[in-house]
């Protein structure tokens, strides 16, 4: 497990039913890309999160498949829209085969 | 190979790194012979379907001072699935996002690295199976790739 990985989401508590609302999540993690070089002159080895899976109540709001080329603290901001009070789950996947993950209830008002 | 300021900063930020990793394979600083390049990420995206311009809104500006993270938002209304490629890093791949039943609109904004000034591409699977393409110039000062 990468060191410091902490998670951040921003959703709102209360929406409306239909509403479009946005959503901000954010993973803090160094994100190597496999590409660098150290002193010595040995490439550092690849270590990225490689997947962003985001869900409410189990179906599928976004699933992204990330490449090195996203930068470090790996941000996402996306829309969603939901009918009934339920959960979303975000959940990263590392390339050393952690899985973080985090969660935000939202009710319908 | 001439030592340059950046070359020691990032040795040493390197030195700090591999002390948490764990010792780096003894492997030479070449070309990555897994990485493909972004005509053939392109092909794999596309899978032969029909490509017309247009359709994707790039909201990327036009002179980058920082490669090392770069804000993009991406905007494809009606679409079923996005990627992003840089043609001009090591890998040019970057992001593929699939929309699920529980998304509101194609929307989606990131952070990219970007190693050189490069024509950045978008594409888009609509649900007929078509495929929109938009590209986006892009002048990058310091390169977010070494």
């Amino acid at each position: 497990m990468a060191d410091g990985v902490k998670t951040r989401i921003k959703v709102p508590e209360q929406v409306k039913a239909g509403d479009v609302f946005s959503i901000k999540t954010l993973i803090t993690h160094q994100m190597e890309t496999g590409q660098r070089v150290n002193i010595l002159g040995l490439r550092i080895p690849r270590s990225i999160i490689h997947r962003f899976h985001c869900t409410f109540n189990g179906e599928t709001v976004v699933d992204m498949a990330m490449q090195p080329g996203i930068a470090v603290n790996p941000f996402f901001e996306f829309d969603a829209q939901i009918d009934e009070s339920g959960t979303f789950e975000f959940t990263w996947y590392d390339d050393d085969g952690s899985v973080y993950s985090d969660a935000a209830d939202v009710s319908i008002g | 190979m001439t030592v340059t300021r950046r070359h020691v900063i990032c040795a040493s930020a390197s030195v700090a790194a591999v002390g948490l990793v764990g010792p780096a394979k003894a492997q030479q600083h070449v070309v990555d012979p897994d990485a493909i390049t972004a005509e053939q990420a392109e092909a794999e995206f596309v899978r032969g379907a029909e490509v017309s311009e247009g359709g994707v809104i790039i909201d990327l500006p036009d002179l980058v001072d920082d490669g090392y993270r770069v804000l993009v938002k991406l905007d494809a209304p009606g679409a079923s699935e996005l990627m992003l490629i840089a043609p001009g890093n090591p890998i040019p791949p970057i992001l593929n996002v699939t929309f699920g039943p529980g998304s509101a609109s194609r929307r989606v904004t990131s952070r990219m690295r970007l190693g050189q000034s490069q024509t950045v591409i978008a594409l888009a699977r609509m649900p007929n199976g078509t495929v929109r393409r938009t590209t986006h110039d892009v002048q990058v000062l310091v390169g977010g790739c070494g």
